[in-house]
């Protein structure tokens, strides 16, 4: 069952909006929010938006672009921020609080729940520690190459450790190490 | 360069091209630099026979692919969980630090600082009875990246029956971890995320 089935328990939405999928084009998002606006909504009505995937930050200490034009978007488009919601892992009331400030006259901030429920993909669980199963010393999975995985890499070769561990980086070719 | 190119209806800012401050952090490290300069951008690698990842893309059923992934899993000692965000304002998780929990592994996290307190926070234990976790308090990149390395490093000096030895010594907290997480983690969490529902019906 989906973690968020406890949303139908209290509120009425038409979507969960997961902003991950409009990173590309948000005028998508507007385009759909646009639809559903009217002139009145239920006290329990709310547009709901996922929230889980890293945003763009200019600083470390400034909103996210992509929540930013959420806000821009709700507020174009008349939504009051009381009715939309934001459900993500990270604690950004003080995000939402300058975004209301620098971007809106409206009387509250986007709410939002923090939580680390999530709709991902569960593992199959080991059913013994499996201790004897050891062979090797370390794991390191880095399918997409972001700069800290690239550091890892670069410093498991100088050091002579990539045999000690099962370590994957980028696509699946058999390249070996000259 | 980034550009930032304003669209003048809604008036949404768009990035080009997409990138991430996660990605543009300054590294003035010269052992680092240097050492990243021997890896080409195209530069892939794999030292073992399951992918992973092509096997769930293939698997006709997620019992297949799971079954891959735990095998793998217990290979292993120690699990090196390199999170999506390193240097970035928040802590985000996901599956990739519940594969260790699942196995009955440790881990070390490559991620943004407090991340390792996050996942405490949470209720699950870590392991600073056998090496230093100091790392998840080093703010500075580089010298948080260094600080796992040696960790890794420490690992990696020993022997598999030694490992296999510091495993069982930790079993009552991988045990710890594994429980919670089948167990009461997601109870813990439904029950906090209804609160929640339920607060922000309040008038504000």
């Amino acid at each position: 069952m989906s973690p968020y089935k406890i949303l139908d328990k209290y509120f009425v939405y038409d979507k969960i909006f997961c902003l991950q999928d409009y990173y590309h084009d948000m005028t998508i998002l507007y385009n759909e929010l646009k639809l559903l606006t009217r002139d009145e909504y239920e006290n329990n009505y709310r547009f709901i938006f996922l929230y889980n995937d890293t945003d763009y930050h200019i600083s470390n200490d400034t909103p996210g672009i992509y929540l930013r034009n959420l806000q821009r978007i709700l507020y174009r488009l008349d939504i009051s921020n009381f009715f939309s919601l934001i459900i993500t892992q990270k604690n950004i009331k003080k995000d939402l609080e300058k975004l209301r400030v620098e971007e809106t006259n409206d009387y509250c901030s986007i709410a939002f729940i923090q939580t680390a429920l999530e709709d991902t993909f569960i593992p199959q669980q080991a059913l013994t520690p499996g201790i004897e199963n050891i062979e090797r010393n370390y794991l390191s999975l880095n399918r997409v190459k972001r700069k800290h995985r690239q550091m890892l890499l670069a410093h498991l070769i100088e050091r002579k450790l990539l045999d000690k561990g099962y370590v994957s980086f980028g696509g699946y070719s058999d390249t070996k190490l000259d | 360069m980034l550009v930032l190119e304003v669209i003048v209806i809604p008036n949404l800012i768009k990035i080009e091209p997409f990138t991430m401050v996660n990605e543009s952090y300054p590294l003035f490290n010269q052992s680092i630099l240097q050492c990243m300069s021997s890896i080409s951008e195209d530069f892939e690698y794999k030292n073992f026979s399951e992918p992973p990842h092509v096997l769930l893309q293939v698997a006709t059923t997620e019992k297949l692919a799971s079954t891959a992934f735990t095998k793998l899993n217990q290979s292993v000692f120690l699990h090196v969980v390199s999170e999506t965000t390193f240097c970035y304002p928040y802590n985000v998780y996901g599956e990739k630090i519940m594969r260790p929990i699942s196995s009955f592994r440790p881990f070390v996290l490559l991620s943004t600082p407090g991340a390792l307190q996050d996942i405490k926070d949470l209720g699950f234990k870590t392991f600073d009875r056998w090496w230093d976790e100091s790392y998840d308090l080093e703010k500075d990149a580089e010298l948080r990246f260094l600080k796992v390395l040696k960790i890794i490093e420490q690992i990696c000096s020993m022997s598999v029956s030694n490992l296999q030895t510091m495993c069982k010594d930790m079993i009552s907290v991988l045990q710890h971890n594994y429980d919670y997480y089948y167990g009461d983690f997601s109870k813990i969490e439904k029950e906090k995320f209804d609160l929640a529902c339920q607060q922000n019906l309040l008038p504000r």
